[in-house]
């Protein structure tokens, strides 16, 4: 009956997100007030359930991130490509690409879009060229980088923090693989759009002859900001050696560089999505209640005996099912959803493998169920317009200025680059776990 | 606002009952392109100074174009800790009155407190 009841709740839940037509973080709330009212969960349970790791990490890169974008170092950053590329259109895309892929590797990909797609669209506009291809490639690329590190999409922070995967084994074993993504999508760019840019010389010179250097409006803070930035990356390499979470590491960083930043802090505070957050914590709990319930092992038994329990072939569902999850729904409730189940993957696989050594568990079966899923559900997300926030947000920052992206529009380059990515994916897990 | 140097005017509607304000920034937003306002600072372009494209506000335009949103005048008989709570609190430097059926009957500015109030 528990099981049920915390099934339907949660199926409503999931329906009225994926419909938007009420704010998630509302209904998250009232779902997981749903769960605790008809003691589907103990309030203890929820609490844990809560992954505050996660909750840390958002908070504090979300704090960074607006204080290093009130110095106008994202602006001198995509100036300096621009004026750096001559004001060619081609080379602009080639290293204005490059530059989005690495910053929403290291910052929250959504920033990293609404300060880059602003400064883009007036680069476009003084060349008297459409920024919309320019646009819809960076909320791909975003969503490529975003993919490589812990920190770069949200739901690989909550797969690190829940599967207890580092800093530096994102890097390690998503690296390569973004790598190779990132390469035949500019490949593929270059097919696409190597020749379509003409731009005369007297025009490219309004580029040319732009000033970086007065995008910067605080010089000092850029360089504090930085500087506690780099701290904190140093914390995140070294944080399995130091036994700190990376949260905590986040948290004290934003914190520390409030305070040599001279920030406002109440004002700076406010600019967290606290809506993000609140809806984050309301997931948790929603699944607690699955879990606890018994559903989670029940959906993750019968998904392995569907694959005929092949490790491989599970990692493939997960993989691909995620993709195509991801690029219609939002994929933050998707993989907050598919954590548990994944993690029944692993109990069973190691159980029926005979594996007894824990680092040997976690090498030769986790880590491919874990990695999969993390690819799956943040390259997945270029499938279409709404299959990521960052792509959302871009499409919107457009239509404010008069260039319209349609679903169709979006969808014709999405889909194609999240199905090639998918694909390198899948040989990629084969041939390195496997 | 050229003419008469005046930042603020009241805007009426057809049967000449209080509306809302059009302020010099409300044109000067309408005519900037909306991505400037996510931009620290525009300094970078200055060398080009695209002023005709990008403030680019068209002959004809009215009133109505401008999307403005409503807003409330104050009563005659408002207390003068209500008119300074409106100018201070909610950073109004003008109150428009309005009497009960909606019409506009006059305007109070900060100069006003300053003038009759403060330095009688």
């Amino acid at each position: 009956m528990k099981a049920i009841l915390s099934i339907t709740i949660f199926v409503i839940a999931y329906c009225f997100i994926a419909s938007e037509k009420v704010n998630k973080t509302i209904v998250a709330i009232l779902g997981a007030s749903c769960v605790l009212l008809l003691r589907l969960v103990t309030f203890e349970e929820a609490i844990a359930a809560v992954d505050f790791n996660v909750v840390f990490l958002l908070v504090g890169m979300m704090t960074g991130v607006y204080i290093l974008s009130k110095t106008g170092f994202f602006e001198w950053v995509a100036v300096g490509v621009a004026k750096y590329a001559e004001g060619d259109p081609w080379r602009i895309m080639l290293l204005l690409l490059s530059v989005t892929a690495v910053l929403s590797a290291f910052l929250d990909n959504v920033t990293t879009i609404i300060m880059l797609v602003p400064v883009t669209i007036l680069i476009m506009q003084l060349l008297e060229i459409s920024p919309v291809p320019f646009v819809i490639m960076e909320a791909i690329v975003s969503n490529i980088g975003g993919t490589a590190t812990l920190i770069g999409d949200p739901p690989n922070i909550v797969i690190g923090s829940q599967a207890g995967l580092s800093f530096n084994s994102f890097i390690a074993n998503l690296g390569p693989v973004v790598i190779i993504v990132f390469v035949v999508f500019m490949g593929t760019i270059f097919l696409l759009f190597g020749n379509k840019f003409h731009v005369p010389e007297e025009i490219k010179k309004r580029v040319k002859e732009a000033i970086p250097h007065l995008a910067i409006v605080d010089r000092k803070n850029m360089i504090r900001s930085l500087m506690v930035f780099a701290l904190i990356f140093l914390g995140f390499f070294l944080h399995n050696f130091l036994r700190v979470e990376p949260g905590v590491i986040a948290l004290g960083g934003s914190m520390l560089m409030l305070l040599v930043c001279k920030s406002e802090s109440e004002d700076t505070l406010m600019r967290v999505e606290w809506g993000v957050i609140f809806f984050f914590i309301g997931m948790f709990m929603m699944i607690a209640a699955l879990e606890v319930n018994g559903v989670m092992s029940w959906i993750g038994y019968h998904i392995i005996h569907l694959a005929g329990k092949n490790l491989f072939l599970v990692c493939i569902i997960v993989l691909w099912g995620s993709a195509l999850f991801s690029s219609i729904l939002d994929n933050i409730p998707f993989v907050i959803t598919m954590v548990p189940i994944v993690r029944q993957f692993v109990i069973y696989f190691a159980q029926t493998s005979g594996i007894a050594d824990p680092m040997v568990v976690q090498m030769q079966i986790a880590q491919p169920l874990w990695w999969s899923l993390a690819l799956g559900a943040c390259l997945g997300g270029n499938g279409t317009l709404i299959g990521a926030s960052a792509n959302i947000v871009m499409a919107r920052i457009s239509e404010k200025n008069n260039y319209p992206i349609s679903f169709m529009r979006f969808f014709k380059y999405g889909f194609g680059f999240m199905v090639q990515s998918m694909v390198i994916c899948t040989i990629y897990i084969w041939l390195r776990y496997f | 606002m050229h003419l008469d140097r005046r930042s603020i005017l009241p805007v009426v509607n057809e049967n000449n009952r209080f509306y809302g304000e059009i302020s010099c920034y409300d044109i000067f937003a309408f005519g900037m392109p909306d991505f400037f306002r996510q931009l620290q600072t525009i300094s970078f372009v200055r060398h080009i100074d695209p002023f005709e494209k990008y403030f680019n506000i068209k002959k004809g335009l009215s009133v109505k174009d401008l999307d403005l949103k409503e807003g409330k005048g104050i009563k005659k008989d408002s207390t003068l800790l209500e008119i300074v709570f409106e100018m201070t609190v909610k950073k109004k430097s003008k109150l428009f009155i309005v009497e009960d059926d909606g019409t506009l009957s006059g305007v109070i500015d900060r100069f006003c407190i300053i003038d009759k109030i403060l330095f009688f």
